[in-house]
């Protein structure tokens, strides 16, 4: 329990000193809530409507000052106090502190959102109180109240994660929230496991459960378990990123788990989605395909996580072998291992969800063989880039882009050009299925002839990355340097 | 260290750190152990790889090979109970500016899981060590980089720590804190704490340091007692100091038409040089000068310092 110490976390404790200490913080938040409720008296004072329905608009909008407070305020303060150690180098006074990883992560998330916590709170009470005086009921404010909490807390562990390796974590959260909003919901349309872990946005979503109440089902349920199984490998990687900030955050194994409990969420999502699909969007046209197909791709692209980690953990260890490092205990987990399990894991996408194969067996195959290579290809060049230490990002962007959105996109401009001069050509060729996007759609039900074709290029390509990279890796004579003075 | 090996346990062993930076090997291939009531000083021109040493051997410093071992057990990430027998200084301490120096204090305390009944207790004790008691109650924002500096040492020496690397822990401090500094370091090494001091100061290392290694371009190239060091610059060679007792300008170019006489300085009525440290041989010169009437009022040979010894080993400074 020392692990999750909150009642003697000096990392909690000093965050909030810095705030000025809980005089200070009760202070500032008191009067706000004074404010508030001032606010309200008046306007009841005033009656420019009924007594109800102004209680009514202020529930709805203490919802939105909820909202502020758990994610705009936590989060922001998270990030701040994060940033703030790691920029000013306290951080490293921290790391020589006894301290686990866990306590000191829940420290930050705890101290630096106290402030948040406590508004959160009154704002919680004042709210309780207008929705039970408009008649609209406790439970329903408690209910939405309640499920904006448990967001809450997987933004602020993805915050924290985030923090310990870049500024923009903050900034980045609310894009990604906002772009949901600007492209009406589409974001979250195509990639249902996305909606299941954004539960305020669920069916009526939180504003609608206080106007008509919640209608509990299972989705909410999952909704919550995968919540906090997010929440849980957040708070995990931020852990590892306290102590040692040069390691990716999420090792092999939790980037596998990462990527199991993607694919859970998607399948769930895709498979439950009239239950989840937000009100909002219930005008936007979505095909299940399409939904198969992003989800699988954006799949594709968080196997990239433990792939690159085992890459990263291979070359780190290949390093210390060849130096004789005394510290250097065993063989790390294979990455052509991982590669495969994390291909066999984005298998489960389009297979589960598909309602029955639209390919033959054999074309099924071809596919998981085409994606195997094309997921080979990256852990090869992965592990050239950590070998020559090249900016990684970069080149696998450019790579994601040339070998895995190439062929489809090139195959689509082919069409266009053909419709426009009026040729009645066919809208897929062999072409697409040149790449593991391709291959993976042809599973989903895109019609992609002949994917053997494809599965081979993948196999030929792997099968030159893995020559190039056996060729960089082949051991070099290290020649001792003499020290500069002679004893 | 190698030479006084002795059957105690060693509070901090390092074996074959190495750590690079990119293409840049910072430190290669460093070895060192340290046990109880020895102050090493670690001494090197800037870029030597001194602060990253120190990094490293506290668990900060990613390495690309190597091992530290506090109290016979293997420094790791996971082994955070370590931490609290190490203490360490970096040469710009950081420090919570917003809090005054007593609740940033009993931040660390907090951390460091200490008695709280004796916290405060502990706080004005070391307050008072680094002379910095009246300053208590004030925010850190408002104090001067040597007082900084200075909490950054209380920091450190708050949980009692077993072994205490210092980095440059002098370089902000005026003369009257260092020559209170160096009677600090005394009484750690006399409580039979591990010490590592980085210093550019080798006049003050001189006294207070037991050991010495010396670092050029990553690697250590020298280390051992503070006498061995000092000894193994080059033990055929001696610094004379001559005094005359009137100013006579050809003696400067008798002395360089004498074999064997190197690193020639005149100053009026004082010259020094290099020569032969064989008393015998000394005495021959010293008779041949007299034979050739130079008014010689006093010759001196100058006993070996540790900062002739660095500067005999001819380390480059590294750009």
């Amino acid at each position: 329990m020392a692990y999750f110490s909150l009642t003697n976390n000096a990392i909690a404790w000093g965050q909030v000193r810095l705030r000025g200490g809980w005089r200070n913080v009760i202070i500032t938040i008191g009067t706000c809530a004074v404010l508030v409720v001032g606010l309200i008296l008046l306007c009841i004072r005033v009656q420019f409507a009924p007594f109800k329905d102004i209680l009514y608009g202020w529930t709805m909008a203490l919802l939105g000052v909820q909202i502020a407070w758990t994610m705009l305020a936590a989060c922001g303060g998270i990030q701040s106090g994060i940033r703030r150690d790691v920029d000013a180098k306290i951080i490293e006074s921290h790391r020589l502190m006894p301290i686990s990883d866990m306590a000191a992560v829940l420290g930050y998330i705890v101290g630096s959102s106290s402030q948040a916590m406590v508004g959160a709170g009154l704002t919680l009470i004042i709210g309780m109180v207008t929705a039970t005086a408009a008649g609209i009921g406790a439970i329903n404010w408690l209910a939405a109240n309640g499920i904006l909490l448990v967001f809450a807390v997987v933004c602020s562990t993805a915050i924290a994660m985030l923090s310990f390796q870049s500024k923009g974590a903050f900034a980045a959260m609310i894009a990604l929230l906002s772009l949901g909003v600007v492209s009406g919901g589409v974001v979250f349309a195509v990639l249902p496991g996305l909606t299941l872990l954004c539960a305020p946005a669920i069916g009526n979503n939180i504003f609608g459960i206080i106007e008509r109440g919640i209608a509990w089902n299972w989705t909410y349920l999952l909704s919550f378990c995968m919540q906090f199984v997010f929440a849980g490998l957040f708070f995990l990687a931020a852990a590892r990123k306290f102590r040692r900030d040069y390691v990716p955050a999420f090792g092999w194994a939790l980037g596998i788990a990462l990527l199991l409990a993607w694919v859970v969420l998607s399948v769930s999502g895709i498979l439950a989605w009239p239950q989840i699909s937000s009100r909002a969007l219930r005008g936007v046209a979505v095909d299940a395909r399409t939904q198969i197909i992003a989800s699988t791709i954006g799949t594709m692209l968080l196997a990239l996580v433990p792939i690159s980690s085992a890459a990263w953990q291979e070359n780190n260890s290949r390093r210390r072998r060849a130096l004789r490092d005394p510290a250097w205990a065993r063989q790390p987990a294979s990455p052509e291992i991982i590669t495969v399990l994390a291909s066999l894991i984005v298998l489960l996408v389009p297979l589960s969800t598909v309602p029955r194969l639209r390919l033959p067996l054999d074309g099924t195959i071809a596919c998981a063989v085409g994606l195997f290579a094309g997921m080979m290809c990256v852990r090869f060049l992965l592990g050239m880039l950590y070998l020559i230490r090249r900016p990684t990002l970069l080149i696998v962007g450019f790579w994601l882009v040339c070998a895995w959105a190439g062929p489809p996109v090139l195959d689509a401009i082919r069409y266009q050009f053909m419709w426009e001069r009026g040729v009645n050509a066919p809208q897929v060729t062999a072409l697409t299925g040149f790449g593991p996007v391709g291959l993976m759609m042809a599973v989903s039900g895109v019609g992609v002839p002949s994917p053997w074709m494809g599965a081979a290029l993948q196999i030929l390509t792997a099968a030159v990355m893995s020559w190039l990279y056996r060729l960089m890796c082949r051991p070099r004579p290290v020649v001792a340097k003499a020290p500069s003075i002679q004893l | 260290m190698a030479d006084t090996e002795t059957s105690s346990l060693a509070l901090l062993q390092a074996e074959r750190i190495r750590v690079e930076f990119d293409s840049l090997v910072a430190v290669r291939d460093a070895s060192l152990s340290l046990h109880s009531g020895e102050l090493l000083g670690l001494i090197g021109p800037n870029g030597a790889g001194k602060t990253t040493l120190l990094r490293a051997l506290c668990g900060l410093q990613p390495m690309a090979a190597g091992r530290v071992r506090i109290l016979d057990e293997q420094l790791t990430p996971s082994t955070t109970h370590l931490m609290q027998h190490i203490g360490f200084t970096p040469d710009t301490p950081p420090v919570y500016e917003g809090l005054t120096v007593r609740d940033y204090l009993r931040f660390i305390a907090k951390a460091y899981n200490l008695d709280a009944s004796e916290v405060d207790e502990r706080i004005d004790f070391w307050l008072e060590q680094v002379w910095l008691a009246d300053k208590a109650d004030q925010k850190i924002k408002a104090l001067s980089r040597g007082m900084r500096q200075r909490i950054g040492l209380a920091r450190t020496l708050l949980p009692n720590p077993t072994v205490i690397l210092l980095d440059e822990p002098a370089a902000g401090l005026d003369p009257a804190g260092r020559v209170q500094f160096r009677q600090l370091l005394c009484n750690l090494r006399d409580q039979s704490k591990a010490i590592i001091v980085s210093s550019h100061i080798l006049a003050d290392m001189n006294e207070y340091c037991t050991h010495i290694a010396i670092m050029s371009r990553g690697s250590i190239v020298r280390q051992g007692t503070v006498a061995h060091v000092v000894a193994s610059g080059d033990g055929t060679r001696c610094l004379y100091h001559l005094q005359l007792s009137r100013p006579t300008p050809q003696v400067a170019g008798l002395l360089e038409a004498i074999k064997g006489i190197d690193n020639l300085r005149t100053n009026r009525l004082h010259i020094e040089f290099e020569y032969s440290s064989d008393p015998e041989e000394a005495a021959n010169l010293l008779a041949g000068l007299i034979r050739h009437e130079v008014p010689v009022s006093a010759f001196t040979p100058m006993h070996p310092n540790l900062e002739r010894a660095y500067l005999q080993t001819g380390i480059e400074q590294v750009d």
